[in-house]
């Protein structure tokens, strides 16, 4: 089906025509020419012909490394005038996927491609031979969900600011409301669960309040940290995390400030510890000190009773 | 809500209790070996909680039918007892944590008059007080108009003396019980919630007057009278919604017909918030202040609840002093900060729940 193998005139070739294409593509094709160049076409690519030219169904990083060598001419296995369009696009997807695990964005692109011609319960069950991986329905309906956000999101998944999870929560949502979600992704740098965490407290609080997500940084009269940026990634996504948060539980930050403040100002030696349960939930403290030996546990104990006359300190456990 | 399925055990007899009750539901009945048939057509739909409301199993309990209320760890719990008589509800609020307790969920109707009797006999023999409601796991007077059993439960309950009876509703279906000489030994309670609550969360329930004026219908009865709040929900103005309730109970009933007052902020299961989302988009009851409770399930962080409870206290105190208020599953800090004192013990709760039910209902107090 895909075996014969010739040599074609690269200009034959419409790269443009992307509709096998499941790879976003490497920005930096000058590796993969210099690879050709010095050891040669490994593997070459396959293409079919489709009207006067040809089309490509694996090999378009190739293809555009060949090009950029100022190639004229190179071998390639042809697709037979039988093969039709969906052989050739299980071919390519199950050219990339057992040549490598797919990235998030070529499973999303892969699935999408594949939905025109078989339904989800199909499309799992011939998932192994072609995605190299197991694919069960109700995955392969979120991919399909995910695959519907606008390209941006596919650059954010590519990079790994938007989770899996996160986006498929973005793309049961409101079409307006989904670029609000994806100018925050493409500002921070969060794993799975932080994206998930900010993601669903922004519209839990947004429903509660009554608001359009759109409008949250005016409605809650809050500045941005996002818009901030004179701060790294990591230091920005904290603060937005912790701003977010306290507008979700705003009483539960309030108390848990409260407490922190006070504790600093019993103004504990420095080596213990007093570690207030992360809820309040239990009524709990636990005090901790570290000891290399007896001496250090005596001294860390008498500076322990003196504590007992604290004031700030018996406030804080009799409250 | 009206059931349009009706499956039936196929070795149950149709006999006065099982026909009264067919002939009362107005629907084809389908006999049926297996429930597993029921869990297919419920877990075939796409809504299967939906369509659980509307389809009903009639069966025999198969299971203990006199059980002790499961409680939960950390918490303080009040020794209730259940009496096992059906799962599920055909009213639909949006915070039940039936949706997510069975699965699936079915709306079951245990008959089996006669053996009902026969255990609850057993329990009056004991020299111990009990109470025991039916409430748990499903409303106790949904079925009312189609049932010859609160009737039955009313009667059996009337002719002993150590045991009350506890039927907790959101409905007003009380007409059959009116005439009843239930000898004091049955509390019927309504669980009671604001007005914005009960229209925006409770589907299918009666209003708050309704009840209220259900309840004072009640106590023209002789009937004893419980009311719970739960779940409290805290949301923007609801101390002065919830004191305005308060306020209600009290133009409608004399404080002295009221075995107790219970208080619970809304908490739940965390599996249930997916369930209020997809179920009830509108819904933003799940959008408080929640933090995971020491038993895993999700409870409105402590000051606001302790918040709530105190407020809700001192406007019940203000109209009936004497009344017996209690926390369902709360611990020790929020005992002694919004009642003063804590009921530590084993059994303490339940010890003061008994000694309101011997008063109001006449038991015997030789058993505290």
């Amino acid at each position: 089906m895909f075996d014969t193998l010739c040599e074609i005139n690269l200009s034959d070739i419409d790269l443009n025509d992307e509709r096998y294409r499941i790879s976003p593509g490497i920005v930096n094709i000058s590796f993969l020419a210099d690879s050709i160049k010095k050891i040669g076409l490994i593997s070459p690519p396959v293409i079919r012909p489709v009207d006067n030219k040809f089309i490509v169904i694996s090999g378009f990083n190739r293809i555009t490394a060949l090009l950029h060598n100022n190639v004229l001419k190179t071998p390639v296995y042809l697709a037979g005038k039988e093969t039709d369009d969906f052989q050739c696009l299980l071919f390519a997807i199950a050219a990339l996927s057992f040549k490598r695990p797919l990235t998030h964005v070529e499973l999303i692109a892969g699935v999408t491609r594949l939905s025109d011609y078989l339904e989800r319960e199909e499309m799992a069950k011939i998932a192994p031979p072609v995605f190299n991986m197991q694919l069960t329905p109700g995955f392969i309906e979120d991919l399909l969900h995910i695959g519907s956000l606008p390209d941006p999101a596919m650059e954010l998944i590519h990079t790994g600011n938007l989770s899996l999870k996160a986006a498929k929560k973005i793309s049961f949502l409101d079409k307006d409301e989904i670029p609000f979600f994806l100018n925050i992704f493409s500002k921070i740098k969060a794993s799975t669960s932080i994206q998930f965490e900010i993601l669903q407290n922004i519209l839990e609080i947004s429903a509660r309040e009554g608001i359009h997500p759109q409008s949250f940084f005016k409605e809650m009269k809050i500045i941005n940290p996002l818009d901030d940026e004179t701060l790294d990634a990591v230091l920005r996504t904290q603060r937005f995390r912790t701003m977010v948060f306290e507008q979700r539980y705003p009483v539960l930050s309030q108390t848990r400030r409260m407490i922190l403040d006070k504790i600093a100002a019993t103004k504990l030696p420095g080596i213990i510890r007093l570690i207030p349960l992360e809820n309040f939930e239990s009524r709990g403290y636990s005090i901790s000190f570290m000891v290399k030996n007896h001496d250090e546990f005596q001294k860390n104990v008498r500076q322990l009773t003196d504590v007992l006359e604290n004031k700030t300190l018996r406030e804080i456990l009799d409250s | 809500m009206k059931i349009d399925t009706l499956f039936i055990d196929h070795l149950l007899p149709i006999d006065d209790e099982t026909g009264y009750l067919i002939s009362k539901i107005k629907a084809d009945p389908q006999k049926i070996e297996d429930i597993r048939t029921v869990y297919d057509f419920i877990n075939n739909s796409d809504d299967p909680i939906s369509l659980a409301k509307k389809t009903l199993y009639i069966t025999r309990n198969k299971g203990a039918v006199i059980r002790n209320c499961p409680g939960t760890s950390h918490y303080t719990c009040c020794d209730y007892t259940i009496l096992h008589t059906g799962t599920f509800c055909t009213m639909d609020c949006s915070y039940c944590i039936l949706q997510a307790y069975f699965h699936p969920p079915v709306l079951q109707y245990f008959t089996g008059l006669k053996s009902l009797g026969h255990e609850l006999q057993a329990t009056f023999c004991r020299n111990k007080i009990f109470r025991i409601g039916t409430g748990e796991y499903t409303d106790s007077l949904i079925w009312e108009k189609q049932s010859l059993m609160p009737q039955f439960l009313v009667e059996t309950f009337a002719g002993q003396d150590n045991s009350v009876l506890e039927l907790k509703t959101k409905t007003v279906n009380i007409e059959s019980l009116l005439p009843l000489d239930h000898n004091g030994k049955t509390i019927i309670a309504w669980s009671l919630n604001t007005p914005d609550i009960i229209r925006s969360q409770e589907k299918g329930t009666a209003s708050l007057i309704s009840r209220l004026e259900a309840a004072k219908r009640a106590e023209s009865k002789g009937y004893r009278l419980a009311f719970h709040f739960d779940p409290i929900v805290i949301y923007p103005d609801c101390e002065f919604h919830y004191r305005d309730v308060i306020r209600q109970i009290f133009k409608y009933v004399r404080p002295e017909s009221i075995v107790w007052i219970s208080l619970g902020t809304f908490r739940f299961m965390p599996g249930l918030k997916q369930v209020i989302e997809k179920r009830f988009p509108a819904s933003t009851i799940c959008y408080g202040e929640f933090i995971p409770g020491l038993d895993n399930k999700m409870r409105y962080f402590k000051p606001l609840r302790i918040n709530m409870y105190k407020e809700m206290i001192s406007c019940i105190k203000a109209f009936a002093p004497d009344v017996l208020i209690y926390f369902c599953m709360e611990d020790e800090e929020v005992w002694e900060k919004c009642l003063g004192f804590f009921p530590g013990k084993e059994g303490e709760l339940g010890n003061m729940l008994d000694q309101s039910a011997v008063s109001h209902c006449n038991l015997d107090k030789a058993l505290i």
